[in-house]
C-alpha cells in the first residue's frame, strides 16, 4: 500500500511540474498550451543527444532545460502573441504548434525510442518496505526544488507580483504600466524551464520518443482543471491527488487503463464541482 | 431560393464526384479517395457542433472509431448488416449524449481538453479490450455490404449529409448554434435553450462520425486503434478549420487538403504534418474563416472593386459557398 502511495506521489510530482507550466501560461494568456508536449519532447531529445555526444549528464540536462525554455518562448513570440485578442483561435494555434514540434522531433531523431542514461540509474533507495529508484527520487527532488523556486519568484519578487497581477486582470495590469509582452514571454520562459525539468526528470523512467509527453500532457490538463485556473498551488494539490488516484487505480484495478482513472476523476469533478477542487475567483472554468 | 439551389447542386455534384473517384481510382489512390470521402462525411457532422456551434470537439475520432468497431462486433453476432449499422450508430449517439451531458458544462478550451481525454480513453479501450477489438493490431471487419453497395452508400452519404447540413444550417437550429458561438451567455439570456441545442448538435455530430466509421470499416475490411487516436481527432479539427468551419463545403475542402497532404506527399516521416501545422497556423492567423472563407472574402473584394462599392448583401451568399 505505501509502495503504491509512493508511486502515486512520484506521478503526482511529474503532473504538478507540467501542470504548473500550463496553468501559468493559461493564467496570463488564456492559451491551452498543447504545444507544451512538444517542448518537453524537444528538451528530452536535446538532453539525450548532448549526453550521447559525451557531455556530462549535468551539462546535458542544462542544455535540455535551455532548449525547452527557448522553444517555449519561440512559440509565444512566433505564434501565440498574434492571437492575444482572439482567444477562440488559441486551441487551433496550440494544436498546430504541437503538430509542428512533435514532427520536428520525429524528423530530427526518428521514431524509435531512445533510452536516456543518468548517473543515478542504478541507485535504489529503500526505506522500510518501500523502494524508490534513484530516477524517481531525483524527479521528486527536482519537482519540489523547482516548485519552491517558482513560489519564491511569484511571491517575493516584483516580477512575480507583476505576473500575478496580469493573471488576475490583464487590462488593469496594463493600465498600471506593467509591460505585458515581457510578462507573456516570462510566463512561457518559466513554463519552458519547468517542461525541461519534467523532461530530464522523467525521460529516464520511460524512453525518449516524439510521443512521450502525450499522456503526461493529458493528465496535466486534468490537473489544471482539478486545481482551478491560474492557481499554482491548486495545480500542485491537483497533481498529487491525480497521481495517487492513477497510482491506486493502476495497482489495484488495471495498469493498462492508468490514464482512464484520471478521466473518471475529471468527469466526476466536472459533474460534482464544476469550479474545480480549489477554484480561484479570478476566472470561470465552466 | 438561389442559395438553396446552389447548395443542393453542390451536394449532388460532390456526391457524383465522390462516386466517380471511388470507382475510378484504385490502389493507393483509391485508398486516398476513400479517406477523403469518409472524412467528408465525418466532418459534416463535426461542422454542426464545431463549425456552427463553435465548440472545439476533439472526441470525433473516438465516435468515428466507435462506429467502425461497434458495427464489426455486432456483425460477428450474426445480425444483418443494416441492423448492425443502425445499432452501432445509435450506440455511438448514446455515447455522444453522455459526453455532451458531462462536457457541455465546460466552455471552449475546457471542452477541447475534456473531449480530447475522452478520445484518449476510447483509444485505450480499443487497444486493451482485445477479445472484442483484436487489441493493438486491430481486427478484420466481416463483409456486410457488397463493395458496390458500400461505394454507392459512401457517395450518397456525402450528398445526403450536405443537404441535411444545409437544411440544419438555415433552420432555427442553425441560427441558435450560431448564436451560441457568438455569445453563449447572451444567447441564453435572450431565450435560446443552449444546453438542449448543444446536446442535439453533439449527438447528431457523433451519429455522422459513427456512420462514416461503419462505412470505413466496410470498405477497408480491417480496423485498428491507431486509426482512431486523439492525433486523428486533432487532424479532423484542423481539417475543418482549414476548410472553413461552418461553411457547407468546408468539410470536403478540409478533408481533401489534410488527407492529400498526409497521404500523397511523400516527403519523409513527419514533414507533411509539419507543413500541415504551419499551414493551419497561417490560415488561423490570416484567414480565420478557413480557405473557403478567405476565397469568398477575396471574391467579395474583387467584386466590390469592380462595381466600385462595398456590397454588403453578398455576405449571405458567402456563408453558403
Amino acid at each position: 500500500m505505501s509502495q503504491v502511495l509512493v508511486n502515486g506521489v512520484f506521478l503526482g510530482c511529474l503532473f504538478a511540474v507540467v501542470a504548473v507550466g500550463l496553468t501559468l501560461v493559461y493564467g496570463v494568456m488564456e492559451v491551452p498550451n498543447f504545444a507544451h508536449a512538444g517542448v518537453i519532447v524537444l528538451s528530452a531529445y536535446t538532453t539525450w543527444s548532448a549526453s550521447a555526444a559525451g557531455l556530462p549528464f549535468a551539462l546535458a540536462a542544462l542544455a535540455g532545460i535551455a532548449c525547452g525554455a527557448l522553444v517555449s518562448v519561440l512559440t509565444e513570440v512566433l505564434a501565440y502573441r498574434w492571437i492575444i485578442d482572439r482567444p477562440a483561435a488559441a486551441p487551433a494555434v496550440a494544436l498546430g504548434l504541437m503538430l509542428i514540434l512533435q514532427n520536428v522531433a520525429l524528423r530530427l531523431y526518428g521514431g524509435e525510442g531512445r533510452s536516456l542514461d543518468t548517473p543515478y540509474d542504478r541507485v535504489l533507495l529503500r526505506l522500510g518496505g518501500v523502494s524508490l529508484s534513484g530516477v524517481k527520487a531525483a524527479l521528486v527532488v527536482l519537482a519540489v526544488v523547482s516548485l519552491l523556486a517558482l513560489h519564491l519568484l511569484l511571491s517575493r519578487t516584483s516580477l512575480g507580483r507583476a505576473m500575478r497581477a496580469v493573471a488576475q486582470d490583464r487590462e488593469a495590469a496594463a493600465i498600471l504600466g506593467i509591460p505585458m509582452r515581457r510578462q507573456y514571454a516570462l510566463a512561457f520562459l518559466i513554463a519552458g524551464v519547468l517542461g525541461g525539468v519534467a523532461a530530464i526528470a522523467y525521460a529516464p523512467t520511460f524512453q525518449v520518443s516524439p510521443y512521450m509527453a502525450d499522456e503526461v500532457l493529458l493528465s496535466a490538463f486534468v490537473v489544471v482543471v482539478l486545481g482551478g485556473l491560474g492557481s499554482v498551488w491548486g495545480a500542485v494539490a491537483g497533481g498529487l491527488v491525480l497521481g495517487v488516484v492513477e497510482g491506486l487505480g493502476s495497482a489495484y484495478l488495471s495498469p493498462a487503463y492508468q490514464s482512464a482513472f484520471g478521466f473518471l476523476l475529471l468527469v466526476s469533478i466536472l459533474v460534482l464541482r464544476p469550479g474545480g477542487l480549489r477554484s480561484t475567483n479570478a476566472r470561470r472554468v465552466a | 431560393m438561389r442559395a438553396h439551389v446552389t447548395a443542393l447542386g453542390g451536394a449532388v455534384g460532390l456526391s457524383v464526384l465522390a462516386y466517380l473517384l471511388l470507382t475510378g481510382l484504385s490502389g493507393d489512390q483509391g485508398q486516398v479517395a476513400l479517406l477523403v470521402v469518409v472524412w467528408t462525411i465525418a466532418l459534416i457532422g463535426l461542422n454542426l457542433i464545431q463549425g456552427l456551434g463553435g465548440y472545439p470537439n476533439l472526441a470525433h475520432a473516438a465516435f468515428f472509431g466507435g462506429g467502425a468497431y461497434l458495427s464489426a462486433v455486432l456483425l460477428d453476432t450474426g445480425l444483418p448488416m443494416t441492423v448492425a449499422a443502425l445499432l452501432a450508430v445509435a450506440g455511438v449517439m448514446a455515447a455522444g449524449l453522455v459526453v455532451a451531458l458531462v462536457f457541455s458544462r465546460t466552455r471552449g478550451q475546457y471542452f477541447a481538453i475534456g473531449t480530447m481525454f475522452f478520445t484518449a480513453v476510447a483509444t485505450l479501450v480499443f487497444t486493451n479490450a482485445a477479445d472484442l477489438t483484436g487489441g493493438p493490431n486491430g481486427r478484420p471487419v466481416a463483409l456486410g455490404y457488397s463493395l458496390e453497395a458500400t461505394v454507392v452508400l459512401l457517395a450518397a452519404s456525402v450528398g445526403v449529409g450536405l443537404a441535411l447540413f444545409h437544411w440544419a444550417s438555415v433552420s432555427r437550429f442553425g441560427d441558435r448554434l450560431r448564436a451560441i458561438r457568438a455569445d453563449e451567455d447572451l444567447a441564453q439570456h435572450v431565450g435560446v435553450p443552449t444546453s438542449r441545442v448543444k446536446l442535439l448538435a453533439m449527438v447528431c455530430s457523433a451519429g455522422a462520425a459513427a456512420w462514416a466509421g461503419v462505412l470505413f470499416g466496410q470498405y477497408n475490411g480491417v480496423v485498428a486503434p491507431s486509426q482512431f487516436t486523439f492525433g486523428q481527432s486533432f487532424l479532423m479539427f484542423v481539417a475543418l478549420g482549414l476548410g472553413g468551419a461552418g461553411r457547407l463545403l468546408g468539410p470536403a475542402v478540409g478533408a481533401a487538403v489534410v488527407i492529400g497532404l498526409t497521404q500523397l506527399l511523400t516527403l519523409g516521416p513527419g514533414v507533411s504534418q509539419i507543413v500541415l501545422g504551419v499551414l493551419f497556423i497561417l490560415v488561423t492567423l490570416l484567414a480565420p474563416e478557413g480557405v473557403l472563407g478567405g476565397v469568398s472574402a477575396l471574391a467579395r473584394r474583387v467584386r466590390a472593386a469592380r462595381t466600385g462599392r462595398a456590397d454588403r448583401s453578398v455576405r449571405g451568399e458567402g456563408a453558403v459557398a
